[in-house]
């Protein structure tokens, strides 16, 4: 195979559009790590909910992809604060370790109830066929609209979160649970909309995500850990680093499936993280915090 | 308690030799499985002793079976020398790996998500490796084994690791693996090197994991990626063991048991309802997904702590109807905690000692008495800074303290007191500068090493190990300098007389109210026999009466030989025991003289006393 500068370049907007996808499904984990300070694993569960429900309106000819998501999104919302009012109202004042063991239990009841209604077959939506080609690169149009989306979403999250004062407001309940509620801040009904926006998050990325791959049950464990190395890469708490490194890890593994294989470039992420988390498990873009 | 337990493995065992006679093939493969995984969760069981959870031992299992399939299939090497080579390359990666983990201190999700990278990590490198069959993994078709060979095999590994497991708990190495579990800095400070006791737990544990993992490949004559490497083995041992009961010794293999005979039954009701193969796969897995859930919000101590539990319950209230005031529930408490972590401590002793006891015991007397060092030379801070980002929170901080002296360190908030302790005691070592104690370099030692040398410290907040049992508390101290338990146990006794907290050696720690917390701490320090011992704060939150008992305490236990250094606010007390004083703000020694020289000097008034002290009475208890 030639490695022709338009191959490269062509790979590289790939990666780079499927990493922001990556990106966009480990913001919501990393969004209700940062705020509410649960590390749900059973955020990718939700993910993988949302793809086999889009797939579901789209082949009973109930709705198109986009328009399913519209719904899924607010629908995910008000599923994400009820799940935060039941299912993980005590998660919070658990130790990390019982939270990892309670959201991956979640998480596998997530994945495994999907193959028990669908089955474990591989399933994917017709593509529409068009595309866009400049200098060489050609790209799909669902690939364009699904990194558009993503990037476009990272964007509002973190002026939300930067701007708003809802969006202080949560960010400071992350930072310092017992100050803030000092504050006059409702810690508890703000950790309900962290929840909400992840859910709506996980609704966005499950849409996009449905549109340009193919996908199956197990798919939830594995966008469980890549949300965990995107994150972890980033810095488990910030937000947009997340979406960041995301890009990073997609044209990583665009990179690393056209040299070698697909396989390949799994193991070299996971190599990398390993480094990463024994020498900067800040992540990559923040200094260390001292003691 | 023990012999019943030895009892039971005799009556198990014999129970599970007698099954080859009388088992179906299909009995005697589910039981060889049951058997195996219980052993292996056993195996994970020694890890998480420490409180360290791994999503990962997946890693080591896979090493472990295709090591032995890769020699036996290329070398035709024998499986049980495979399996002792793979459980080395698991042991030696486990050391490489953990080595890095515990050097960096990383904790909590991060030390479980390294765990879990590992094994997916190995998983994708046997996708690729063609000497590995990729991901079809490796067959073993030409093997022939003799039958219930593996059945016998898992089945002594299980009684084995179940009976190392009970010998463990009891052992010193047992109970410092739970103080690391319960507060790691505590257990630091008090001699317990943590760094190795977490290795040398996490080695055993991947070491034999390893050998699991070659019987099993033995057992299903494969090898394969998703299998070996997978995730749902490494969360199937986790389950097992909360389900069983994490640190118990028949908790994991309780666990699994029970976690089988509900896959079983599901496998039952799917052929009974046709759901197929995939279906009744999907729906275990769900329960699994499931219990794990409800594990942590429901069981979180697992099966077996509760059942022992509900036991002790019953029998108290069987013995004694309608008494169930405060003291019996304290006792059952005890009882449960107690044996939760260590069959057999509660018939340590029986009679209170008397207080001769206290004056010739072991923690009354000093490591090593000897007056050969000078006077002066006692414990010498010389130049001492220490820098957090811009913050300067020490800096040439310079004082000595004689042999027999108390000596008072005081400064408003802020001053860098707790920093001057934790740089004596190795926790933020001095960047500049140095601490000698006895002529001998402080600086660069590990706190277990500074403690080993004859300091020990208590902690601002009280930080016991809630888990255990006084007793036990402070046995973890005693244990810096006896091997044998017996020995130590006498030590940390002779320590709780000498703190008065005898009578409660027995109630688990978490239950005593702030006061005997603090005389805890104390007591625990004492036990490590130090020669000085440096008191964080040990008055603060305490009532007048409680303070001056404290003080009379400090002085009494001076009279023994033991020297103080002492960071307190409250203010009446330090004048009364301290011999010297040294003032910090800012960093900086701004003064240090007898305690009347203090009260009087403008510049402490000003900065910290606010008033002058010299009318204070200083002589009598506040």
């Amino acid at each position: 195979m030639e490695f022709s500068p338009s191959v490269i370049g062509q790979m590289l907007f790939t990666g780079a559009l499927m990493g922001s996808i990556y990106g966009a499904v480990a913001m919501g984990f990393s969004l209700i790590f940062g705020v509410a300070k649960i590390i749900n694993f059973a955020h990718a569960g939700v993910v993988l909910w949302v793809m086999y429900g889009v797939l579901v309106a789209v082949r009973s000819g109930v709705a198109h992809p986009y328009v399913a998501g519209l719904v899924a999104i607010p629908l995910c919302y008000v599923i994400g604060h009820g799940v935060q009012r039941t299912l993980m109202a005590r998660v919070s004042a658990m130790s990390d370790d019982m939270q990892i063991i309670y959201t991956f239990g979640l998480l596998l009841v997530l994945t495994y109830m999907a193959q028990f209604f669908f089955g474990p077959d591989v399933h994917f939506l017709p593509s529409s066929g068009l595309a866009v080609e400049f200098g060489g690169v050609v790209l799909q149009v669902e690939t364009i609209i699904a990194g558009a989306l993503a990037l476009g979403s990272a964007l509002a999250l973190h002026a939300f979160l930067s701007r708003t004062w809802l969006g202080k407001a949560i960010r400071a309940s992350a930072d310092n649970r017992r100050g803030a509620t000092l504050m006059g801040l409702d810690v508890v009904r703000l950790s309900r909309v962290a929840m909400a926006l992840s859910f709506a998050l996980a609704a966005l990325a499950g849409t996009i995500l449905v549109t340009v791959t193919t996908f199956y049950p197990l798919r939830g464990l594995e966008l469980a850990v890549l949300a965990f190395v995107i994150v972890v890469l980033g810095g488990m708490d910030n937000v947009f680093a997340s979406f960041v490194a995301g890009v990073l890890i997609g044209m990583f593994e665009a990179l690393g499936t056209l040299l070698f294989s697909p396989s390949i470039a799994h193991m070299a992420i996971y190599a990398m993280i390993f480094a990463v988390l024994l020498v900067r498990p800040q992540g990559l873009f923040r200094r260390r915090a001292t003691k | 308690m023990k012999s019943a337990l030895g009892l039971s493995i005799v009556v198990f065992s014999l129970a599970a030799a007698s099954v080859p006679f009388w088992g179906s093939g299909y009995t005697i493969n589910l039981l060889t499985q049951i058997f195996l995984f219980g052993f292996l969760a056993s195996a994970w069981n020694f890890m998480a002793l420490t409180g360290l959870v791994s999503l990962g031992h997946a890693a080591f299992f896979g090493v472990g079976g295709y090591t032995a399939a890769w020699l036996y299939l290329t070398w035709g090497a024998n499986l049980v020398l495979g399996a002792l080579v793979g459980a080395a390359l698991a042991m030696f990666l486990a050391f490489v790996v953990y080595w890095t983990a515990f050097r960096s201190g990383l904790r909590g999700i991060y030390f479980s998500g390294l765990t879990l990278v590992l094994a997916e990590a190995l998983r994708f490198a046997a996708i690729n490796t063609p000497a590995l069959g990729r991901s079809q993994g490796l067959e073993l078709v030409s093997l022939h084994l003799p039958p219930f060979l593996l059945y016998g095999l898992s089945v002594t590994l299980l009684v084995l690791t179940v009976a190392g497991t009970l010998w463990l708990l009891r052992s010193p190495l047992g109970y410092r693996l739970q103080a690391v579990r319960e507060n790691e800095d505590a257990a630091e400070a008090l001699g317990v090197h943590t760094f190795r006791v977490k290795l040398a737990a996490t080695l055993l544990s991947a070491g034999l994991v390893a050998i699991g993992g070659a019987l099993h490949a033995v057992l299903l004559r494969f090898v394969e990626p998703e299998s070996d490497f997978g995730l749902s083995l490494s969360l199937n041992l986790l389950l097992g063991t909360f389900l069983g009961g994490t640190g118990t010794a028949l908790g994991p293999p309780i666990g699994i048991a029970v976690l089988f005979g509900l896959r079983e039954g599901i496998a039952r009701l799917g052929e009974l309802f046709a759901l197929g193969s995939s279906g009744i796969y999907a729906l275990q897995q769900v329960l699994y997904g499931a219990m794990l859930m409800l594990v942590v919000v429901a069981l979180p101590d697992g099966l077996v702590t509760r059942a022992r539990r509900w036991w002790i319950e019953w029998r108290r209230a069987s013995a004694r109807p309608g008494s169930a005031g405060f003291q019996a529930g304290a006792q059952v408490a005890s009882m449960a905690g107690l044996e939760a972590a260590a069959p057999g401590t509660a018939r340590a002793t029986s009679a209170v000692p008397s207080a001769q006891l206290a004056s010739d015991s072991p923690a009354a007397r000093p490591r090593a008495g000897g007056a050969s060092a000078p006077a002066s030379a006692y414990l010498e801070v010389i130049d001492v800074s220490r820098h957090f980002r811009g913050l300067a929170a020490l800096s040439n901080v310079s004082f000595d303290l004689r042999r027999g002296e108390i000596l008072g360190l005081i400064g408003p908030n802020g001053a860098g007191k707790t920093t001057m302790f934790n740089a004596i005691s190795g926790i933020f070592p001095a960047q500049i500068g140095e601490v000698r104690f006895k002529g001998e370099r402080l600086s660069g030692l590990a706190p277990h090493q500074v403690c080993q040398r004859g300091v020990a410290r208590t902690f601002q907040i009280v930080q016991p190990f809630a888990g255990l049992t006084v007793l036990e508390n402070a046995l973890i101290g005693a244990l810096s300098r006896y091997a044998r338990i017996a020995e130590a146990r006498e030590a940390a006794l002779a320590a709780l007389v000498q703190v008065d907290l005898h009578a409660k050696r027995d109630l688990p720690a978490a239950s005593l109210t702030l006061q005997d917390r603090k005389m805890l701490e104390f007591a625990r320090s004492l036990a490590t026999g130090p020669e000085l011992i440096l008191l964080d704060e040990v008055m603060a939150g305490l009532t007048a009466s409680e303070q001056s008992q404290i003080a009379d305490k400090i002085l009494e236990i001076r009279d023994t030989g033991v020297s103080f250094l002492l960071v307190e606010h409250a203010m009446r007390a330090v004048m009364r025991l301290s011999d010297r004083i040294v003032v910090l703000d800012h960093g900086q020694v701004i003064a240090s003289g007898l305690p009347s020289e203090i009260a009087r000097d403008p510049g402490v008034i000003s900065v910290y006393l606010g008033r002058s002290l010299a009318q204070t009475p200083v002589d009598r208890a506040a």
